[in-house]
């Protein structure tokens, strides 16, 4: 297929749910592949991923280039993570990608596996977030205030700037509504879980996939979640 | 397309009912797309690409936008061409930074409030004996000039360069740049009255705006310009745009504006001025917005091999033209045609002549064009011609006072980074 028809495709499908997010909603899509999940991840801390996919076609030369000039910007991955990146955007998004192909079924994940691919990079590995960019997770009281407040900011992200524990942070973090109920159930039930955010993790019922099923019916943009924390914090 | 309107309509009510966007944190999208994301399960439904309006307040939902997260949209040709000083509602927008949580202040076309204007002041600084800061008060009250000038991104009509290699970027159309008329203080008056005793090695003004990269450790939006360059004697740290206070989203409350030159070298926001001898190393400056002043072929030279010795930044625009009449597959009753639109340069010398031709190339014919509004500004110029039903293609091409044209092929001049294009403008349209 052409890629014009093939963004005129994807861009159909975005169309017919339009109105389903407010402003500053991410919700572009990508090919599925492996690797996909990191440029969800890493990319759209400073911009949405219609870069990504307005430079479908780009030579491998050309890709590695990108990703140094986002390591200029600021971009950070491990050697390992930038390799996956760069092997997922020369196959999917260059010059000759392959057919797509039907989803295949999610094998069962670990939240940890999630967490590394999608959090660590801002959260840090051990959920020490970066100060004045991106809060720690660990001993954040934000996870145990509500049953479905963490799986709510996954799904929609959250706008900035926002002060937990009596530290401030600008770091905006978008939606993560690509991964699938049961791996955002997992990195919410392994994150209550860790960094002695244990001792707390009874105040709360872990996760199911059928909850975040649930939540992610409702739309959010990143600032109506941020919204829901003012309020809850004020409860 | 329908879909879309009716789900847009459906939200705005909500909205509007809710009273406050706050309060409608809770509500649910509309019931269509509600049913649609139930059934869909995982995956998920994809949300909707955001329209203008509610990525910058104050823009047109007529806009293309090209990343909602930085902000970046184009103006529809229909519109540009309706007006000489293109409104803020529907001025194109390049912005290096989320314009969303800590960047929300930026996105609305509502100029800044009192307080934050008088707050605001400008650090000039560098190799100088005597650094200064100046208050936008004080600019305020400073005698005034005005420059009428076209604002361009340097990559307005990448998409044009990717018929021949795909290049990172938005994909710009025509819609890039709006003719603006700026108002404020003349920058090397300003810096001389300073009384600032720069060091004799000065070359390089270096501007800083208030924007600020979302992450730790990345490059700033900071650009050096050299001071010799003909248009700095033109340059004005403006405070209005088009008779008003400058909009937030491009630049107020102070901007600097360089007339002829690429929008990215015109830093919004200004709050540092520095005069330098070496230009800044950001990587904005340096790997970004720089095209090879040698030919380069797609895949084998990339923006991370550019130097400083073997490019160039996006300074001055090309030489340009672009048809505003008829518009890209528009159908025009046979008979007397107007063949119309604008051309511009860099100012540096002015425009000769803009030619256009209904043949490929073969031959060409001058059109009239209208230069009234000094160097920096767009020239329309028109045409009418005699042509029968059928398909019919106009190219256009500008010439200035040093010979200075566009070439018939764009594609000759690609760049890695899509910067700069100025090929000939070829449309198609049909006559009925």
């Amino acid at each position: 297929m052409p890629m014009a028809a093939k963004l005129s495709l994807l861009g159909s499908t975005l169309l017919f749910v339009a109105g389903a997010t407010a402003a500053s909603g991410a919700g572009i899509q990508i090919p599925e592949g492996p690797g996909a999940n990191l440029v969800y991840a890493k990319c759209q801390t400073c911009h949405d991923l219609q870069y990504v996919v307005d430079a479908k076609g780009l030579l491998p030369a050309q890709w590695t280039s990108v990703l140094a000039s986002m390591q200029d910007y600021g971009l950070e991955v491990s050697d390992q993570e930038k390799s996956e990146i760069l092997q997922y955007l020369t196959t999917y998004l260059g010059p000759n990608p392959p057919p797509a192909k039907p989803a295949a079924q999610a094998a069962k994940v670990g939240g940890k596996t999630v967490y590394q691919q999608s959090c660590a990079t801002c959260h840090g590995a051990e959920g020490k977030g970066q100060p004045g960019y991106f809060p720690p997770l660990a001993g954040n009281s934000d996870l145990f205030k509500d049953q479905v407040f963490p799986v709510l900011v996954v799904l929609n992200g959250i706008s900035s700037p926002i002060t937990v524990e009596g530290q401030s942070y600008n770091g905006s973090m978008p939606a993560f509504n690509h991964l699938s109920d049961a791996e955002i159930a997992a990195v919410v039930n392994f994150v209550r879980d860790s960094w002695g955010n244990r001792s707390k993790a009874s105040q709360t019922r872990p996760v199911t996939a059928e909850v975040v099923a649930q939540q992610r019916k409702q739309s959010l943009s990143p600032s109506e979640v941020h919204a829901r924390r003012e309020k809850m914090e004020s409860r | 397309m329908n879909t879309r309107d009716h789900a847009h309509i459906d939200r705005r009510t909500l909205l509007k009912v809710a009273g406050t966007a706050g309060a409608a944190a809770g509500l649910a999208a509309s019931p269509g797309a509600m049913a649609f994301a139930q059934a869909a399960g995982k995956p998920s439904a994809p949300p909707a690409k955001p329209s203008a309006p509610e990525i910058i307040v104050g823009k047109s939902p007529k806009m293309i936008v090209h990343n909602a997260k930085l902000g970046v949209m184009e103006t529809p040709l229909d519109m540009l061409r309706e007006h000489q000083f293109t409104p803020p509602g529907i001025l194109y927008n390049r912005t290096h930074f989320p314009v969303d949580g800590a960047g929300k202040w930026m996105a609305t076309t509502a100029p800044a409030d009192r307080e934050t204007v008088q707050n605001w002041s400008i650090l000039i600084s560098g190799l100088v004996q005597r650094p200064k800061i100046v208050k936008v008060t004080d600019l305020e009250q400073m005698d005034h000039v005005k420059r009428i000038s076209v604002m361009q991104c340097a990559g307005n009509g990448r998409s044009y360069y990717w018929a021949k290699a795909k290049t990172p970027g938005s994909g710009w159309k025509h819609g890039g740049m709006a003719n603006l008329t700026w108002e404020g203080v003349p920058l090397k008056a300003l810096l001389k009255s300073l009384d600032l005793s720069p060091a004799d090695s000065v070359k390089f003004l270096t501007a800083n705006g208030k924007d600020v990269p979302p992450v730790k450790g990345g490059a700033d939006m900071i650009k050096s310009v050299h001071l010799a360059a003909p248009q700095l004697d033109d340059a004005i740290l403006a405070v209005r745009m088009n008779g008003k206070p400058i909009p937030t989203i491009h630049g107020g409350p102070v901007r600097l504006i360089i007339p002829g030159y690429y929008g990215n070298m015109n830093v919004k926001w200004v709050t540092d001025l520095m005069l330098m001898d070496e230009p800044t190393p950001s990587a904005i400056m340096q790997k970004t917005y720089r095209m090879p002043i040698m030919p380069v072929e797609p895949g084998k030279f990339t923006t991370q091999d550019l130097t400083r010795e073997n490019s160039n930044p996006t300074y001055g625009f090309a030489i340009m033209s672009v048809v505003f009449a008829p518009l890209l597959g528009q159908t025009v009753k046979a008979g007397q045609v107007d063949l119309k639109g604008v051309a511009w340069n860099d100012g540096v010398v002015p425009l000769t002549e803009v030619r256009v031709s209904l043949d490929q190339g073969k031959s060409w014919q001058q059109t009239e064009m209208d230069k009234s509004d000094g160097p920096y500004a767009w020239h329309h110029w028109q045409k009418q011609v005699k042509l029968d039903p059928g398909t019919h293609e106009v190219w256009v091409r500008a010439i200035d006072a040093w010979g200075r044209s566009q070439p018939l092929n764009g594609l000759s001049t690609w760049n890695p980074g899509g910067w700069d294009w100025h090929g000939v403008d070829r449309v198609q349209f049909k006559v009925a």
